[in-house]
């Protein structure tokens, strides 16, 4: 893997990449795209598979802490943006979109692989993947454009809540698949329900755990004289979380989206605004780095092994997706905008996906001949698909936002300076 | 190591930082009753939670979490040339650069004294190396401190202008003096090449130079970038940028961290209107009180409470002797310089802190004469008391200096408030 044809001080290449990422994002705001286009390009420019190459695998592998701090920010802000106030207007009607979504994703990438390809594991593996998406994407467009309205909400609460159910889905459908790998190669069946319990426990704990942190973040909120300190209390509390994720198998976006809506819902809405600002201050920096980041991982050469199950994948997962949420929208009688554009906005899909395509290839290697295969099949689709996710599934947010009218006017990008 | 300490081995770093941070912030609140700085209260959690007291944290740890250091650094010295407009300068006159040369080489001759002083007695001749290191690294004098307590208490005044500059600059003279007196010091031991003494000087006035001109080549840039942008969030982006990019280049090309981004900030507020710098130190203010907390948490994690045994005679008089030189010379040079009489009384008081510089100028000097004692010895038996002596010089510089930080980094801070305090520019509702 090539290695950094430069090697400069850390500190060096970070500002680097935020001052190309800050001015490479401006130059997409006249082509009506959102910045965070710019950002990855800038990554990628610089990146080990780019052009200069002053970012070798190494200082990549430094500097991941950054993705958990600033996965740990946009969930937070996701939770702040769900107060149940705002959330009942929907009623089920998130539920039905979230559930059909998801086992719409599922079932067609699951009936298309095997279509394509004949094998119900590797089926069984790449549906699992698919009803993965993530957060970051959708968030950085909607705060970049200032959106708002019942759309914006919406997206909100989906791309936030989806990845419990992913979780749910992932656990469930891999642990399938290694059961019939496993039969296959002559071993025994494990019995039933035991696959569900690990996720499920780990959606419980996040929970909870997210709860109770956010109780006592709240509570903590609440005495602070000064809120300019707001910001020092988020940061520590993002800082926990991501770590304790880490250290007890929590979901990191479940845990901190829970401090987010426990802190909404408990304190008044001036106070929570007030907060909002502030982070939302430092948004944009974590932003460029974070995006920027993930566009130096792009590798453009593994597009080439895209092949007919990545064609089948994406279309299969894109067809799932927007179409069960419309269907979901539908079912539970939401309005029109949101049934009309709300699949656009759920398409990224990042590092969530190539992170349980890992975990696939980790659990599968020794199992036998036929598992490590869909374990390299799988991390190789998975990443090149992720590479056409990653672009294409915000410039479709911002669409269908703009579409929708949640984009104000004034943030229209302007035609001269 | 209490039986707790294993548990959290598998606590990442972001889990402990994350703790650290808020342990700190509530620290800092419950120091301030007291009427101290808040950044004692984050000293003293990293130095609960660091390897001297808890082992929370690691060496390594720390080392992982080092760049926080240069960054909190660069945003100080940002923060220090954004608060010296010409305008501001100007009244204070002359007297500003007498009061600088007077601390800094007050302090350097005070203390080489006095160490040679010490030595003589207790040995029968004095040191002069030993003496020399010490008045060298005597002279530096860490910016962060003083700088947080300004911010933390909202100083105003003359006296905080003009503590800003000379905090400021006076990095740039120390590089000079350590230059100089590190020269002479390595000329009187064996060993050393001919011709040292000259490039002493040369080397350190290179490193200045390029600072300040590396430094005032980015501030333009910046100047002229951030002057179209309307957006608070964008200039937020575009100072960090910067910043990292001084602290960045400075580490490249062996240049003044601090003076790099000084003279960046002193470009910004000496070519732009006094709005736009409002614009940007307003964003940077809501940044520092969390950079705050990080960097003295992880400062105080790095103190070595042992290390206070070691102090001895030779930190005692250390000690004494820099707070002398810095609170007479800032004092004798304010009154050559005409300055005012509330600067002349309680400038010196601000400048006791010292951390993280000295330490590393004896870090330079540790290394050095270890090499050097390494190739004396392999030159043979009579001079193996000279590379002895080498060595021990280099153990007992760190040592010492380790320990008396300790000190000076909890004083200074102390110090510094009531300094402030006592010359009226804390304005009243800070005061509580």
């Amino acid at each position: 893997m090539p290695e950094a044809a430069w090697s400069l001080p850390p500190l060096l290449l970070l500002s680097i990449l935020i001052a190309l990422g800050f001015y490479v994002g401006k130059m997409m705001r006249y082509l009506r795209l959102p910045a965070i286009i710019g950002y990855m390009i800038a990554g990628f420019a610089v990146g080990p598979h780019g052009f200069g190459t002053i970012l070798g695998d190494h200082e990549l592998g430094a500097l991941s802490f950054i993705n958990e701090i600033a996965l740990g920010f946009v969930a937070f802000t996701i939770g702040t943006e769900l107060r149940l106030k705002v959330l009942r207007q929907f009623g089920k009607g998130i539920v039905f979109i979230i559930l059909v979504e998801s086992l719409a994703a599922f079932l067609l990438v699951l009936l298309a692989v095997y279509l394509v390809s004949g094998d119900l594991p590797l089926a069984l593996i790449f549906a699992a993947v698919a009803p993965a998406s993530a957060p970051a994407g959708t968030v950085a467009v909607i705060q970049e454009y200032g959106a708002k309205g019942s759309l914006t909400s919406a997206l909100y609460a989906v791309v936030g809540f989806d990845d419990g159910l992913a979780i749910l889905i992932f656990g469930f459908a891999a642990a399938a698949a290694r059961q019939l790998l496993q039969v296959e190669a002559g071993g025994p069946l494990d019995a039933g329900l035991a696959p569900l319990a690990g996720p499920a426990l780990e959606i419980a704990a996040s929970l909870a755990v997210g709860g109770m942190v956010g109780v006592l973040f709240s509570f903590l909120v609440r005495k602070l004289g000064n809120l300019r300190e707001g910001l020092i209390l988020v940061a520590a509390v993002v800082f926990a979380c991501a770590g304790l994720a880490e250290l007890a198998h929590l979901s990191l976006i479940l845990t901190n989206l829970m401090v987010g809506f426990m802190f909404a819902n408990t304190r008044d809405e001036s106070l929570v605004h007030r907060l909002g600002d502030q982070i939302s201050g430092v948004m944009p920096l974590v932003y460029i780095l974070f995006f920027a980041l993930a566009g130096a991982h792009l590798n453009p050469m593994v597009l080439r092994s895209l092949g007919l199950l990545g064609g089948a994948y994406v279309i299969a997962r894109s067809a799932g997706l927007m179409g069960g949420a419309y269907l979901g929208a539908l079912i539970g009688r939401v309005e029109d905008k949101i049934r009309k554009y709300l699949g656009l906005g759920i398409l990224s899909q990042a590092g969530v996906a190539i992170g349980l395509a890992l975990i696939v290839k980790a659990e599968f290697t020794g199992l036998s001949e036929h598992a490590e295969q869909i374990g390299t099949v799988v991390i190789t689709t998975v990443t090149a698909t992720c590479v056409l996710f990653e672009i294409v599934g915000p410039i479709l947010a911002k669409m269908g936002l703009a579409r929708a009218g949640e984009i104000p006017e004034e943030e229209q990008p302007p035609a001269g300076r | 190591m209490p039986p707790g300490a294993d548990v959290l081995a598998d606590f990442s770093p972001l889990l402990r930082l994350g703790l650290l941070t808020i342990v700190g912030f509530y620290a800092g609140r419950l120091v301030r009753p007291l009427r101290l700085p808040s950044i004692l209260g984050y000293m003293t959690v990293g130095l609960l939670a660091g390897p001297s007291v808890f082992e929370l944290f690691r060496q390594g740890h720390l080392e992982d979490l080092a760049f926080i250091n240069e960054i909190a650094l660069g945003f100080v010295a940002f923060s220090v040339g954004a608060e010296l407009s010409l305008r501001a300068v100007r009244g204070l006159g002359r007297g500003l650069v007498t009061i600088i040369l007077a601390e800094c080489l007050g302090t350097f001759v005070i203390v080489l004294l006095a160490v040679a002083a010490l030595t003589a007695h207790l040995s029968g001749s004095a040191d002069w190396p030993l003496a020399l290191i010490f008045g060298a690294v005597a002279c530096a004098s860490a910016p962060a401190g003083t700088v947080a307590v300004i911010q933390e208490f909202r100083a105003k005044g003359s006296l905080t202008t003009a503590l800003y500059a000379v905090v400021g600059f006076d990095d740039g003279l120390a590089i000079l003096v350590f230059g100089f007196a590190y020269g002479m010091a390595r000329a009187l031991l064996p060993g050393s090449e001919t011709g040292g003494m000259l490039d002493a000087l040369i080397l350190p006035v290179e490193e200045i130079v390029r600072s300040l001109v590396v430094g005032a080549a980015l501030g333009f840039v910046f100047s002229l970038c951030v002057r179209r942008l309307r957006n608070p969030r964008d200039i937020l982006i575009l100072v960090f940028g910067f910043v990292l990019l001084g602290a960045g280049l400075s580490e490249l090309w062996h240049m003044s961290l601090i003076l790099t981004n000084m003279m960046v900030g002193f470009v910004l507020v000496n070519t732009r209107s006094m709005d736009l710098v409002r614009r940007v130190s307003g964003q940077l203010g809501e940044l520092m009180p969390l950079i705050f907390v990080l960097f003295f948490a992880v400062a105080g994690a790095h103190l070595d409470l042992g290390a206070l045994s070691d102090l001895g005679w030779l930190g005692i008089v250390y000690v004494g002797g820099r707070m002398l030189g810095k609170a007479g010379g800032a004092s004798a040079g304010a009154a050559l310089g005409g300055a005012e009489p509330k600067l002349r009384r309680y400038l010196g008081w601000g400048l006791h802190t010292q951390a993280g510089v000295a330490i590393g100028l004896a870090l330079i000097v540790k290394d050095d004469f270890d090499t050097l004692s390494k190739s004396l010895l392999a030159q043979g038996t009579e001079v193996a008391a000279q590379a002895q002596r080498v060595g021990w010089i280099g153990t007992t510089v760190i040592t010492t200096i380790t320990a008396t930080c300790i000190l000076f980094e909890v004083i200074g801070p102390i110090l510094a408030k009531m300094a402030l305090d006592r010359a009226g520019e804390i304005p009243p509702e800070v005061r509580e």
